[in-house]
């Protein structure tokens, strides 16, 4: 076992990676911040992530494509490891920057790293430490990013033995079995299902304001505590439409002051194929492309309703299946052509906010390393317009809403509002004036 | 209807049997199999999930659940769940 191949999705972010770079000089690294109350040490990590790689060596891998025409895969090197980093002393800010400006070449770095940043806690409390897990996109989506972090968690106090008493599972998902024929009449239909996105206007890529080359990261969390009862009867204000909804209409002020008056999108949804509750997929990204059409237009209700019933379309249709067939086969072809076979524009993103519910990821409730995890979040490598990321989650009985921006492209006073209308639409409770807001730069 | 069985004769166990069978063998991982009085969201029913579930009422009832009846309350467990739609069968039925 040298040899993972990428899955279709793999190859995408790849294929969109070259072209990515070329417009916008962007990274490539995805990065899942846990922050812990209390220490966590980098040899804690080091030791677990040892532990692991020596049953599960990805995260030591290189990228590789035999003769460059066949279909991509991670190649094991041996005595390879994945780096964790001591940060002591280091602002969480300049750690979270350096890796938003960062760039690897997965044919020669290792596509996985850990930074761990202990801070002081601003609420005058003890130390805290940040766990800051970054890869390169191709390796693994983030919810396998959370279940990689629970098996270190796991293999913190324990050994390989102990935890995978039956043997080590493979940590990637099964293959599709079907037979030839389906594969390609799936493929087919999600071709042509991708291929219809070709005529959606792009939204244009945020631009930094003039003279600001820094893209500096600035993140704001607003933490909400537990309402007494229930503030919103009636309304089941977790489910992933209304949500979605909320955050979008909650934008549109500011697309309306970035020149887009009326908008309306495709909006790219990755929906996680994993079955619940098992944390074992963690290599590959296992997801399902869907496209729903966006339109800022009309109250939360409204916009809701008409994403579910395109999602509920696309379930019934069994398109979200097809797209990831569609990409499974396109896997042998060339980096550069992938992109553009999908449909992603060359002169603008077809995508428009970044928003991820982590409301359900099992790190919310775990003891991280000996410590409560308060709050985790992804960080949006990508700022299409208006370049902005925003992240909820329950952790530890409190709700937190993250925002994610990069400097040059929004100011703070436009991101508040933004979090506390979103507060406000799921019914939790406004934050108490005793409770500083805590802000990363 | 389930089983071929006519609405009103489903009783609110069997409704939460045919959903627990849907949710075990369409969303849970095999060895986190859910009991018809579990709560969904904690046994890792997300959202999507739900849509699932739900699309799993209107093929199987023959009724979209619409959103104002989408309560917490309604969509705890199976049974919960099942309640509701026994309910509404036996409306239904008697409309």
């Amino acid at each position: 076992m040298n040899r993972l191949p990428l899955s279709g999705i793999d190859v995408m972010l790849l294929g969109l990676d070259r072209i990515m770079i070329k417009k916008a000089g962007r990274n490539n690294l995805a990065q899942l911040v846990v922050q812990c109350d209390g220490i966590v040490q980098a040899e804690q990590i080091r030791e677990s992530v040892k532990r692991f790689s020596a049953v599960v060596p990805w995260g030591g891998a290189r990228l590789s494509r035999s003769f460059g025409v066949s279909a991509p895969y991670w190649q094991t090197v041996p005595d390879s490891l994945p780096q964790v980093r001591d940060r002591t002393g280091e602002d969480l800010g300049q750690v979270l920057h350096q890796n938003l400006n960062a760039r690897l070449d997965p044919r020669v770095d290792v596509p996985l790293r850990f930074d761990i940043v202990p801070t002081r806690d601003p609420q005058g409390g003890g130390v805290e430490t940040f766990v800051v897990m970054s890869w390169f996109h191709s390796l693994m989506d983030p919810r396998g990013a959370e279940c990689l972090l629970i098996h270190l968690n796991e293999l913190f106090e324990k050994q390989v033995s102990e935890v995978w008493p039956d043997g080590v599972p493979s940590f990637s998902p099964e293959k599709s079995r079907r037979p030839y024929r389906e594969k390609f009449r799936l493929s087919g239909v999600g071709r042509r299902y991708i291929d219809g996105f070709k005529s959606d206007p792009p939204v244009p890529l945020a631009r930094l304001s003039p003279g600001n080359n820094e893209r500096s990261v600035t993140f704001r969390c607003r933490t909400y505590p537990e309402a007494e009862g229930d503030l919103n009867p009636g309304r089941m204000t977790k489910e992933a439409m209304f949500r979605l909804a909320l955050a979008g209409k909650s934008l549109a002020p500011l697309w309306h002051r970035r020149g887009v008056a009326k908008p309306r999108f495709l909006l790219p949804m990755s929906v996680d194929q994993r079955r619940k509750g098992d944390l074992n997929v963690v290599f590959n990204n296992f997801l399902a492309l869907h496209f729903p059409h966006f339109d800022a237009a009309g109250d939360v209700g409204e916009i809701a309703g008409k994403l579910r019933i395109q999602m509920m379309e696309a379930l019934r249709s069994g398109v979200l299946e097809a797209t990831m067939e569609a990409m499974d086969i396109i896997r042998f072809m060339p980096v550069s052509f992938l992109a553009w076979r999908a449909g992603f524009s060359r002169e603008g993103d077809l995508a428009s906010f970044n928003f991820a519910d982590t409301g359900d990821a099992a790190l919310s409730g775990l003891d991280f390393f000996g410590c409560r995890v308060k709050n985790t979040y992804h960080v949006p490598t990508v700022p299409p317009n208006p370049g902005l990321g925003v992240f909820l989650n329950t952790c530890s009985g409190q709700r937190n809403v993250v925002a994610a921006w990069v400097e040059g492209l929004l100011e703070e006073e436009e991101i508040l509002p933004v979090m506390d209308g979103i507060a406000r639409g799921l019914g939790w409770l406004q934050q108490d004036a005793g409770t500083p807001t805590h802000g990363v730069r | 209807m389930a089983d071929g069985l006519p609405a009103t004769s489903l009783t609110v166990a069997d409704i939460a049997k045919s959903l627990t069978e849907f949710v075990n063998t369409e969303i849970m991982a095999k060895d986190h199999a859910l009991g018809p009085t579990d709560e969904l969201e904690a046994g890792g029913v997300d959202s999507m999930a739900l849509l699932k579930v739900l699309l799993f009422v209107e093929q199987t009832h023959g009724f979209w659940i619409p959103d104002e009846d989408l309560t917490d309350e309604v969509i705890r467990t199976p049974t919960t769940l099942a309640g509701y739609i026994h309910g509404r069968l036996v409306e239904e039925s008697g409309s």
